[in-house]
């Protein structure tokens, strides 16, 4: 003689514990959400002011800008993205805030490996504190996580997924890389008509 | 607030359709009410817009915004992406032509009578020499620089601007058609070669959907003048909502509501919807207005775009212009045409090497750049979307508008004809590029929109299978009209535009012939 098979029913309790297991998962997932895209991973946009950035954070901005394009800025390059990330400080106190915070780090990379700040080390120690500042976090899921724990390294991974980004986008909407190719104009600027007929003849590469 | 109580014509919409009703009819001493549900925007402000955008990465115009009008789109299993509609649909003074990127074409006299000539698509109840001399009128008006290309249908009167010369280093792709027997044209332009229709000479500002000086056409010009020659009356921000016809199916009045909640009842002789594809169907829909046939809201069209490009040896200097200079129509009509859509290709150049990405920074960027700029070249391909009843706009059951009216509902439908018109396109792109010397060839992707919304409403004689005759008159009324591209049976594969604004033309003179 076979035991009666008993079906498992669905009970009240079971309902309960469910939904209250769905319920976290969906706060975890929006609150998870949140962090990695406003303020946390993400830069948080600020309010619009009048008042100019330091000088010594925008020529530091511009210079690592120099650093992550990978070319020499010359006098006037300088003198427009300075303006360009000056009018994003001013529009915007959030990067404002990004372009003090990074500026304090990479002086104090430049103040570790050669005893003075950013803005006054070679290019070739540039290049080499922007990619120690890009490369942080980025080793491992292990290590960003590790990373995330820390408030200064939160703010190190905003920097790479949202700061950097944007100071690419910046100068490639700017005139330096149309000049360094050579162009007399450029998007957003006008210029000759029919320029667009012949050929660039003095191009740097 | 409106000056009156009765209008002899009230436009619904402010685009080039709505503008170019009110242009022809503006001699008549036409009282003429034209609505717009979108604002009047500033143009002095563009060149600030601009900078915000290349700095702020703020929408490069105001009015490009998704955070917007409601909609519900159903196309992704077709098109295998979301349809993002209000990028492509701009509500303001000018319409969508605030946003174009000002290519101009006349439809072939074959995608008039494609159903009678190839078997497929459906004949206009109007053929191209009807309209030909509205083409005339449309290219004065507008204002297109350029010349008679292969594959054009013939003009009576010569485009009015010089054109635009081919670019430094596409003499390659001429060679490539001289080469493999077909021949390639200039493009005709909405965009000023020289100073015209009180607008400048292009400056090669190179971001031309958005032209800062108003080189490239936008019919928030004309619209503009008609105002302030006191030939229209304005009203912005005023949403039309309802049509309410009485039983003999006459329009009686328009019911409208600006944006700070006042109702108003317009009285018209005439109404013509002017409100874009989706918009002009969804008033209809609302309105429960000629839709005997249950037509309105089906047969919506795109045209879709592919190619392929790769990299070549020798180099050229892309974006010292913002917009491309040739254009084919050899696989236009010709081959398996009875099988497939119109093709028509243009010649894409450049890629940005400098774009933040796989990790690539400093010297290794900079030598990316060196390596990469200027050495890409393509060909894009844009395609016919044949009209298919399941391709529609509805009205949503569950979400409404801030006047708690429904929005609307798109679905993008494909059909094999159009798979195989796209099959042909790539394949067509991919040989070209390859015989251009073209290394690592790839396709640039599948089914990208070209923002060009079409049919919805469309022209028929018989009744049964339109929504409005061949005067564009909304078969079950006798007051009310259709301009713009909803009425267009077929799409081609060129540009609506020109033949918007020729239509619209076309309905204005008959509206006048009717006072």
């Amino acid at each position: 003689m076979t035991t009666p098979h008993r079906e498992r029913g669905w009970t009240r309790r079971t309902f309960l514990l469910l939904g209250a297991a769905g319920m976290a998962a969906i706060s975890t997932a929006v609150s998870w959400h949140r962090w990695r895209t406003i303020g946390v991973l993400h830069h948080e946009p600020g309010t619009t002011g009048t008042v100019d950035p330091d000088d010594h954070v925008l020529r530091t901005v511009t210079e690592f800008t120099g650093a992550l394009s990978g070319v020499s800025l010359s006098d006037d390059d300088r003198k427009e993205l300075r303006g360009r990330f000056s009018y994003a400080a001013r529009k915007d106190s959030g990067w404002r805030n990004e372009y003090q915070w990074l500026s304090a780090y990479l002086d104090s990379l430049a103040e570790e490996a050669k005893g003075t700040s950013f803005v006054e080390v070679s290019s070739q120690q540039k290049e080499q504190i922007m990619r120690l500042a890009l490369a942080i976090g980025e080793s491992s899921r292990a290590q960003r996580f590790h990373a995330f724990l820390r408030a200064d390294g939160r703010k190190l991974l905003r920097m790479r997924k949202s700061t950097f980004p944007h100071l690419m986008y910046v100068y490639r909407n700017s005139g330096v890389p149309w000049r360094h190719r050579g162009y007399r104009s450029w998007p957003g600027r006008p210029g000759d008509r029919l320029a667009y007929t012949r050929p660039v003849d003095s191009a740097t590469c | 607030m409106l000056s009156t109580s009765k209008y002899d014509v009230c436009i619904i919409g402010s685009g080039v359709a709505g503008a170019m009703v009110a242009k022809r009819l503006a001699g008549t001493g036409a009282k003429i009410l034209m609505l717009e549900a979108g604002k009047q925007f500033d143009r002095s402000a563009r060149f600030e817009q601009l900078r915000s955008h290349e700095i702020l990465r703020t929408p490069l115009w105001p009015w490009v915004s998704e955070d917007r009008d409601g909609y519900v789109d159903l196309s992704a299993p077709e098109i295998g992406y979301t349809y993002t509609l209000n990028e492509s649909r701009i509500k303001a003074v000018g319409g969508s032509t605030l946003f174009w990127g000002g290519l101009i074409n006349r439809f072939r006299e074959t995608d008039f009578c494609s159903a009678s000539t190839y078997g497929i698509g459906l004949d206009w109840p109007i053929s191209y020499a009807d309209l030909e001399r509205y083409y005339c009128d449309a290219e004065a008006e507008v204002g297109v620089a350029g010349k008679q290309n292969p594959g054009d249908p013939p003009r009576s009167r010569e485009l009015p601007m010089p054109l635009w010369p081919p670019k430094y280093g596409e003499d390659a792709w001429f060679r490539v058609a001289e080469k493999m027997g077909f021949e390639i044209g200039l493009a005709n332009h909405a965009r000023n070669s020289t100073p015209y229709g009180n607008r400048p000479a292009c400056a090669a500002i190179s971001v031309c959907p958005v032209c800062p000086i108003g080189a490239r056409y936008s019919a928030d010009y004309h619209v503009d003048q008609l105002v302030a020659d006191n030939l229209v009356e304005l009203a912005v921000e005023t949403v039309a909502r309802r049509l309410i016809t009485n039983d003999r199916g006459h329009v009686e009045m328009l019911l409208a509501t600006d944006l700070d909640g006042t109702d108003y009842e317009i009285r018209a002789d005439n109404y013509v919807i002017a409100a874009q594809t989706i918009e002009t169907a969804r008033l209809l829909l609302l309105s429960e207005v000629g839709n005997e046939s249950d037509q309105v809201g089906r047969n919506l069209m795109e045209h879709w775009y592919t190619g392929a490009g790769g990299f070549i040896d020798d180099k050229v200097f892309p974006r010292r212009i913002g917009f491309e200079t040739l254009e084919c129509n050899h696989w236009y009509d010709g081959p398996d045409r009875e099988v497939r859509g119109a093709i028509k290709l243009s010649f894409i150049e450049g890629r940005d090497p400098l774009m933040y990405r796989d990790g690539l920074v400093g010297t290794d960027l900079a030598e990316k750049n060196c390596r990469e700029f200027g050495h890409w070249v393509g060909v894009a391909a844009e395609i016919e979307h044949q009209p298919n009843p399941e391709s529609r706009v509805t009205l949503s059951e569950s979400q409404t508008d801030q006047f708690g009216d429904p929005v609307p509902v798109i679905k993008f439908a494909l059909s094999d004809v159009d798979r195989r018109t796209h099959d042909t396109a790539l394949e067509v792109t991919s040989m070209l590029a390859e015989a251009r010397g073209c290394r690592d060839v790839t396709s640039i992707g599948s089914y990208h929109r070209a923002h060009h919304h079409m049919g919805t409403c469309r022209m028929s004689s018989d009744p049964a299978l339109g929504v409005v005759d061949a005067n564009c008159k909304v078969h079950s009324t006798d007051n009310l009209y259709v301009a713009g591209a909803s009425v267009f049976p077929t799409g081609g594969g060129r540009q609506p535009m020109l033949t918007i604004a020729a239509m619209a033309l076309r309905l204005g003179e008959h509206l006048a012939t009717r006072r």
